[in-house]
């Protein structure tokens, strides 16, 4: 493919659909633009990259150079990069014509998700451009100009870059992935897991939305969540709790034993808040590694787990007693929860030791 | 030392009325308003002849004079904190330039983030009482917001006039009622003039400026070469409606056409809309624009009521057929006028650089938003130059906001310590409440301690930082670290759950999210808890969360209804804002409810108890105003 700021024409490939969707634009003053969005597809007939041709900028006046602007995004929305026809070439202010270094600063732009471009409103961005000076541009009545950073922007056009900011960065996304989920199979979703972060997300999104528990999906799922990042542990946790009760169970009772502890705090937290029964004893079962679990948190939910189920049994305070000797918030957690309980007399005197060597922290 | 003594010695004083800019100090005080004689009042329930010799001495701690934004952030502050404080206005209605008399809109100082603090109090209860976005009606939440205010004191209608001095410190502001015809002594240990003019503050002797500096003064290279008497001046406002069918206007008679083929060569000055305006039907004046006022306010009705006229009636605007002017201002919105002297003398260059100053308690953000010193009546220059220079949010000094030779007198609004060329940016009226806050703070400070605003300033200045920073106001890169907060030293900080940001991050100082990091935490849904637990017991009495409100989105009234749309606002209390919430405390292993936060409308949620002895607060967040998750920047426990 050619470099980004390149001058090329594209050609629709035997491969493509093209779909005509709504977009809402923030640079425009209707309430969606409606463009036609092509698809590449790839040889397993899976859509692996979209592209639709933009204006270059919104204009209300009769000053612009609107320019036709073709914008590449990945199957998933991320954009990839822009084109241009052969015999369009992008202005600055003045009529000032874009150099290489602005192509390749606007191609480095539009990949830059957090870009200034995301919060601003077209109110703001008009007023910093002379040409498009709108009424109100005062302390008194309204907007005044947006210095923004040399980097972020080329100077001269930031109602170019702007508009094809929210163009390559919009809500055009969110339609690229409704696509994408309608023409992709749940195998082909699974193979979306060995990709990229942002990839793994949409993976697992879709997979929860269409319920998809059968077995093999479910095995790798499984065996994925070890490696899932934060964000999509998240996800991982909410496909989980999407399933049946059984197999909500499974999921979680087979991840535990090899849980680390930001894994175990993420699972045990879904246990507090579900509605799902779950077995007796399966609590009894986990205050067996009790004694391994590395922070407070992780200990306070199996321990108000434990209560809220009230299943307390000699297992069960025999591995809260384990805890006394840890530092002291853990420690203490288990004192809480040990002097609510019967204990025997051995319990009870190990319990006052605690208290007397403790009674500071208490 | 009497007053009228003071007066006779400090008239001898007078600087030359021909030095520009004007470094001056006040006129000779008017004669007393005197004693009643001349009246023949019968007082037919009594039988008997009477004087209606109405006057009234009063004592207050604080004694803010001006009840616009700045003025009610610098009371409600000084009362929040303790001291017994006076707020004077001179207008039937508070909100100064932002009131339904003169509906100047109430500008954020950067377009990138809000206030928070008091004028973002403000402006969300302004969408919960005033949904219908009636500037009438925003003066009476401006109304409510100061009186249910605890230790605050509401004189409407009534006029700082002078000052009692003894020596260099202000004993009393002598105030007259113009509905109650009252004669009020005003006693106070700390003066506050957020009046803009700063008639009391100028009365006192409080050294001032008017007029533009000279670019050599102090390097900015936005200034003339040469100092000259300019002022920005003064605009009316008007507000439109939509007849539905043809409307004619004609013009009143003092009305002056408008010259619009001169003044279109200036893009500002093209009419682009016809809802609101026009700020650019604006009035200067060269020397003293005080003087001139009434000159000037019947000036702006001439010319706006001819461009009205113009767009009316030349066949060049169709767009306005069906369009009636609903309202005209009939007190012109002020810019400029006394800029008092500070220990430091805010310009241009500080404002660009981003100086740091030590002692720096407020912000603002806005461009060198300079206008046509000529206005209206000089169409050869732009209607203003929107110098380019502001990169990023600046700090204000707190020693920019008191008066260098007054020494308990504070200044906040546009009549603080600045040069011309500063003022063109630091005027906006967002930034001029965050000074509000900080003086009002700090005058409770003085009170509390004794002292004035220069002693704050030298030896409890990170008090008075800490505190403003405590009570919701920013700081730029002056992040909170105050000992007295608890919950800095909590072992832990434990989240239900975590979306986005880190429960580490409440007690890292920033109460809101910037281009480099973030400064928060977000919980995945509601019936969120946050947990602190600290080792060894702590004594809590108050636990206080800053919420999310979204600064980067705007929060103000319009005088044109399209701007929420094309500005992507909610005119309601912000959905992401916790709404109801449960403090516990964890008290011999049990966990006891201390506090509730209901119908919460503030970013600061503050709750107060009996102290408990405890080693764990837990935090329940169980409704937002809409949003899905439960998002906090702060929490913070004290004694």
């Amino acid at each position: 493919m050619s470099s980004a700021w390149q001058f090329s024409s594209f050609q629709d490939t035997p491969n493509s659909d093209s779909y005509r969707v709504t977009i809402s634009h923030p640079g425009s003053i209707e309430k969606g633009t409606s463009i036609g969005l092509r698809v590449i597809k790839d040889s397993n007939n899976m859509p692996s990259a979209y592209y639709a041709v933009v204006k270059s900028v919104y204009c209300y006046d009769e000053v612009c150079k609107i320019d036709p602007v073709t914008i590449y995004w990945n199957s998933i929305g991320e954009y990839l990069r822009y084109e241009l026809p052969p015999d369009v070439y992008l202005e600055k202010y003045e009529g000032e014509a874009f150099v290489k270094t602005d192509y390749e600063k606007l191609d480095r732009i539009l990949h830059d998700e957090n870009s200034p471009f995301k919060d601003l409103k077209i109110d703001e961005i008009t007023a910093s451009y002379s040409r498009h000076i709108e009424e109100g541009i005062d302390a008194i009545s309204g907007a005044t100009i947006v210095d923004l950073d040399e980097s972020s922007t080329i100077e001269g056009s930031s109602l170019t870059c702007y508009t094809l900011w929210h163009w390559a960065n919009g809500s055009i996304k969110d339609k690229i992935q409704e696509i994408t989920a309608k023409n992709i199979s749940s195998n082909q979703l699974l193979h979306l897991l060995n990709n990229s972060e942002a990839y793994q997300s949409f993976a697992i999104k879709h997979l929860t939305v269409r319920k998809a528990y059968g077995e093999k999906i479910i095995r790798q799922m499984t065996a994925y969540s070890s490696q899932a990042s934060k964000v999509n542990l998240n996800e991982f946790v909410k496909y989980a709790e999407g399933a049946p009760d059984d197999i909500y169970f499974n999921m979680i009772d087979a991840l535990m034993p090899k849980a680390n502890s930001k894994q175990r705090v993420s699972y045990l937290s879904s246990l507090r808040k579900t509605s799902y029964s779950i077995p007796n004893g399966y609590y009894t079962k986990l205050s067996s590694q009790l004694a391994d679990y590395l922070n407070y948190q992780e200990v306070d939910l199996l321990i108000s787990l434990i209560e809220d189920k009230n299943e307390i049994n000699s297992e069960v305070l025999q591995n809260v007693f384990l805890l006394l000797d840890k530092e002291i918030l853990v420690a203490r957690r288990a004192y809480y929860f040990l002097i609510n309980q019967q204990l025997n007399k051995e319990q009870s005197k190990q319990l006052n030791k605690f208290y007397k060597k403790n009674k500071d922290y208490l | 030392m009497k007053r009228r003594d003071f007066f006779k010695k400090a008239s001898a004083g007078a600087v030359a009325a021909t030095m520009v800019p004007v470094i001056g100090k006040a006129a000779p005080a008017p004669e007393l308003l005197g004693d009643r004689k001349n009246d023949k009042w019968y007082q037919v329930a009594t039988g008997k002849m009477a004087k209606p010799d109405r006057k009234q001495t009063l004592e207050y701690d604080v004694a803010v004079i001006g009840g616009g934004m700045a003025g009610i952030s610098a009371a409600v502050s000084a009362a929040r904190n303790g001291a017994k404080t006076v707020l004077v206005q001179d207008r039937p209605v508070l909100g100064g330039n932002a009131s339904s008399e003169m509906r100047v809109t109430v500008n954020q100082g950067s377009h990138k983030e809000r206030e928070s603090g008091i004028v973002e109090e403000i402006l969300i209860e302004n969408w919960v009482y005033n949904p219908q976005d009636s500037y009438p009606i925003w003066d009476h939440v401006l109304y409510g917001f100061v009186t249910r205010q605890q230790n605050l004191t509401l004189m409407l209608n009534t006029q700082a006039i002078d000052a009692t001095m003894d020596g260099n410190v202000i004993k009393s502001a002598i105030c007259w009622g113009s509905t109650n015809e009252t004669e009020f002594t005003i006693n106070a240990k700390q003066f506050i003039d957020c009046s803009g003019d700063g008639l009391l503050a100028a009365m006192a002797g409080a050294e001032y400026r008017t007029g533009r500096e000279s670019k050599s003064e102090f390097g900015e290279d936005h200034a003339p070469e040469k100092a000259d008497g300019w002022t920005m001046g003064d605009c009316i406002m008007m507000v439109t409606k939509d007849m539905g069918v043809p409307v004619p206007f004609k013009a009143p008679d003092y009305a002056i056409p408008f010259d619009y083929e001169a003044a279109f060569k200036d893009k500002h000055r093209r009419i682009k809309q016809v809802k609101e305006g026009y700020w650019w039907v604006e009035v200067g004046n060269e020397f003293d624009i005080i003087a001139d006022r009434e000159n000037i306010r019947h000036k702006l009705m001439a010319y706006f009521y001819g461009v009205w006229d113009y767009i009316k009636n030349s066949g060049n605007h169709p767009e306005a057929e069906n369009i009636a002017l609903d309202w005209v201002g009939s007190i012109p919105g002020r810019r400029e006028s006394r800029r008092f002297i500070g220990d430091t003398l805010l310009n241009q260059v500080d404002l660009s650089s981003g100086k740091i100053f030590d002692d720096a308690v407020a912000f603002g953000g806005w461009s060198f938003d300079e206008h046509n010193p000529g206005g209206i009546e000089d169409l050869s220059q732009p209607a203003s130059y929107f110098h380019k220079g502001i990169k990023e949010l600046y700090q204000i000094p707190y020693s920019a906001l008191y008066s260098r030779n007054i020494d308990n007198l504070s200044l906040s609004g546009r009549n603080v310590s600045v040069t011309h060329m500063a003022l063109s940016s630091t005027r906006i009226i967002g930034t001029c409440s965050t000074m509000g806050q900080a003086t009002g703070t700090a005058a409770a400070m003085c009170v509390a301690k004794g002292l004035n605003p220069r002693d704050i300033r030298n030896k409890h200045i990170n008090q008075l930082q800490e505190q403003l920073l405590r009570d919701d106001a920013f700081i730029p890169k002056r992040p909170a670290k105050d000992v007295n907060d608890l919950a800095r030293i909590a072992d832990a900080i434990i989240g239900s759950s975590t979306l986005s940001g880190d429960t580490k991050l409440l007690v890292d100082g920033m109460s809101r999210d910037r281009k480099d990091a973030i400064h928060h935490w977000e919980a995945e849904g509601l019936n969120a808890e946050l947990t602190l637990e600290w080792k060894k017991p702590v004594k809590i009495s108050q636990v206080e969360l800053k919420g999310e409100t979204v600064v980067s989105r705007k929060m103000m009234m319009h005088k044109n209804p399209e701007k929420y749309t094309r500005q992507g606002q909610i005119k309601a209390v912000p959905p992401e804002l916790i709404k109801t919430a449960s403090i516990e405390a964890r008290v011999k292993g049990k966990w006891i409810k201390v506090a509730k936060i209901e119908d919460n409308i503030t970013r600061l949620m503050k709750t107060n108890f009996e102290q408990v002895k405890t080693t764990a607060i837990r935090i329940k967040f169980e409704e937002t105003w809409g949003y899905e998750n439960a998002k906090l920047y702060e929490v913070r426990c004290y004694s």
